[in-house]
């Protein structure tokens, strides 16, 4: 397939005539961050970079309305009272634009815990059916980018529809997709210059250097398990803040709360993270993940030891919930390092 | 380099200090190396093994104060600059911390990285190297060498710094250096008074919608110490909803600054955490202002002074409305 030819200056005209059947986010500088915002007119997408939050707002936003409920009393009877219930509205087609490949396959990963556990989201279905995503190929890893440690890669298609890679004067648009195919019809081809120039990308893609080898950190990791002096070392920096688990394109914890109001109220979906100290806190006071070691390990856990378990690889490589993106380290308050984590588990779990 | 020499005699003088007090203390608080050279991360030290990785440069930017409210009981090393025992000092002012729990290895510092001023000036995410000098930041970029005058890219509290070195410490490593700062007018805050109400309220609705309600600027500070009965995460009484609307992230921000009200050091951890880059320092600094016009008071500085709030006196000299009242 002939990749399409998108402009800079027709960027913003595209991403206008998308916004018209979806609810486009968009990624936009503000002050030193880059986020995503749903489109709006004069607004200027910003593609030079990979946004300060990841895409996975657009499937699962930070809070969201599972229903809302009103109370009324009988008047007659006071001690009966009836509980009116109304769903959310029906999700919008929605349209991701500037996510990078890391964000793409998260995608992935969140599909395997709200789709795949026997029981589905069906908000979290409803928003994945309608959500499309043209990515920003990477033309260089940062020093906090590891995708290639986790089965991805700077050019990686996995959960896009649309791949765009930067060429002169714009970007050729690579449909990955048939909706991508769709999203992409109002554009022209690529001439033949654009076309030898990224097939000369596409047959020397950004070398992202060696990877180390995890396929026994699951198991290592479980060695470690009760090290509690491991976890207090690694962990004893951290500030329990949620920089690294909202950031990530990949945790799906949430928590549900009723925000009563007066005889009314709703309840919401709100993102959760296993760094608070409320995380798994019990109604009897009682917190089975008491202090930031048990915390820490079990968002190290999670993402490098459960999932695979969960969710079997057929290849040797495991399945990890992490795409190496490197927010939760780029953006760390004390700079705590994934990375150095696991290969430390990776070392001391096998001396143990 | 002399400049080299010194700081690797510093760096000496730290290690061989903090492995004789070992035997002494739980573990050392201080910092390594981190991900790139532009970044350094905070390291529990327990051996002379630990105690071989510990560093002290500019990029040592953490505030190692923070949370040591939780360690209370245990015998904790400490490694801090000058505005970090600022800190150190309000917390033993409320008898938060105990000081003979405490063994504090104070590092005279003329100055840390500020790293959002890097970032504006050059992208920084591929960074290969880095140097700092006495008038300059050397980078390695990939493409090249990148120098950038070093007083554009030190922190906004290094540039009127008062007190580089350490207020109270057991250990002091390295030479103390002359304050060069002069007395705060907080002459940065002019501008964003003269802002109409409204205008000033434009101006944090804006920022505070990038809010993500991380905490880490909650969790990052010496003097935020209730933990989670912090009124952010409270469901009784219901402060704030779970929404992450505008009204709950601005609400929570008005009530750090009040907790803080006489108490902040200034040491700019919340705004330095903040994922967004929320300049939230602003409304510290603000209240800083008014506590100092008031009260000609400035907190973490004298380790037997009672913070204003802590107290009160019949008749305030520069509060009238009293003697009205009556």
């Amino acid at each position: 397939m002939v990749a399409r030819f998108l402009a800079t200056e027709a960027l913003a005209d595209i991403a206008a005539a998308w916004a018209r059947d979806h609810r486009l986010l968009a990624p936009v500088r503000e002050g030193a961050a880059v986020l995503y915002r749903p489109w709006a007119k004069d607004m200027h997408p910003f593609l030079g970079r990979p946004p300060t939050s990841s895409a996975k707002e657009a499937l699962l936003p930070q809070t969201e309305n599972l229903l809302t409920y009103t109370y009324r009393k009988d008047r007659d009877d006071l001690t009966r009272t009836e509980v009116f219930l109304a769903e959310p509205l029906p999700q919008e087609p929605t349209l991701v634009l500037g996510s990078r490949p890391c964000d793409a396959r998260g995608r992935k990963l969140l599909d395997r815990v709200f789709l795949e556990r026997g029981v589905k989201d069906p908000l979290y279905e409803a928003r994945r059916k309608a959500t499309l995503f043209v990515t920003v190929a990477c033309e260089r890893l940062e020093n906090t980018c590891f995708c290639h440690w986790t089965g991805g890669g700077p050019m990686s298609e996995e959960g896009s529809d649309v791949l765009l890679f930067a060429v002169s004067g714009g970007f050729a648009a690579k449909a990955i997709t048939e909706a991508g195919e769709q999203l992409l019809a109002p554009l022209p081809e690529v001439g033949p210059q654009v076309q030898e120039e990224l097939a000369a990308k596409l047959a020397s893609p950004v070398e992202p250097g060696p990877a180390p080898d995890l396929s026994k950190a699951p198991e290592r990791f479980l060695k470690l398990f009760g090290d509690m002096d491991f976890w207090m070392d690694q962990s004893a920096r951290c500030l329990s803040c949620g920089v690294c688990t909202y950031l990530c394109p990949t945790c799906s914890c949430f928590n549900i709360t009723d925000e009563n109001s007066g005889m009314k109220g709703k309840r919401l979906r709100t993102w959760d993270t296993c760094m608070s100290a409320l995380y798994t806190l019990e109604g009897s006071g009682h917190n089975p993940r008491v202090s930031r070691a048990h915390r820490l390990r079990n968002r190290v856990g999670h993402k490098f030891c459960y999932h695979p378990q969960e969710f079997p690889a057929a290849t040797a490589q495991p399945e990890f919930s992490c795409t190496g993106c490197g927010r939760c380290i780029k953006s760390c308050p004390v700079s705590v390092d994934i990375r150095s984590i696991v290969l430390d588990i990776l070392e001391k779990g096998d001396k143990s | 380099m002399a400049a080299d020499q010194a700081k690797d005699a510093r760096q000496a003088e730290l290690r061989a200090s903090v492995i004789s007090e070992l035997p002494n203390v739980d573990f050392v608080l201080g910092y390594a190396k981190g991900f790139d050279p532009l970044h350094a991360t905070p390291i529990t030290v327990r051996s002379e093994k630990d105690a071989a990785r510990l560093i002290f440069d500019a990029t040592c930017v953490q505030n190692l104060t923070t949370g040591l409210y939780g360690l209370k009981g245990k015998r904790i090393g400490l490694v801090v600059k000058g505005c970090d025992s600022r800190s150190v000092v309000q917390l033993l002012q409320e008898k938060l911390v105990e000081r003979s729990e405490l063994v504090i290895f104070g590092m005279p510092c003329d100055g840390v990285l500020d790293l959002a001023k890097i970032r504006v000036r050059t992208d920084i995410t591929q960074v290969r190297g880095a140097e700092v000098t006495g008038e300059e930041v050397r980078l390695l970029l990939p493409d090249g060498p990148k120098v950038l005058p070093r007083r554009d890219v030190l922190a906004d509290k290094c540039l009127r710094c008062r007190y580089p070195n350490p207020i109270v410490s057991d250990h002091l490593i390295g030479q103390e250096l002359t304050p060069q700062g002069a007395e705060d007018t907080y002459a940065d805050l002019d501008g964003f008074e003269k802002l109409s109400p409204q205008e000033r309220f434009d101006f944090w609705k804006r920022q505070m919608s990038r809010c993500i309600r991380c905490y880490a600027c909650r969790n990052a500070c010496p003097l935020c110490v209730c933990k989670h009965v912090c009124l952010a995460d409270s469901r009784d009484p219901h402060w704030l909803s779970a929404e992450a609307t505008l009204q709950e992230k601005w609400l929570f921000q008005v009530m750090h600054a009040l907790h803080l009200a006489g108490r902040c050091t200034e040491c700019g951890e919340c705004q330095r955490s903040c994922p967004m880059g929320i300049p939230i320092l602003l409304l510290k600094r603000k209240m800083n202002r008014e506590l100092k016009e008031l009260f000609n008071y400035e907190a973490g500085v004298d380790p037997e002074a009672v913070p204003p709030l802590h107290t009160f006196l019949m008749e305030e000299d520069k509060i009238k409305d009293r003697g009205q009242l009556w």
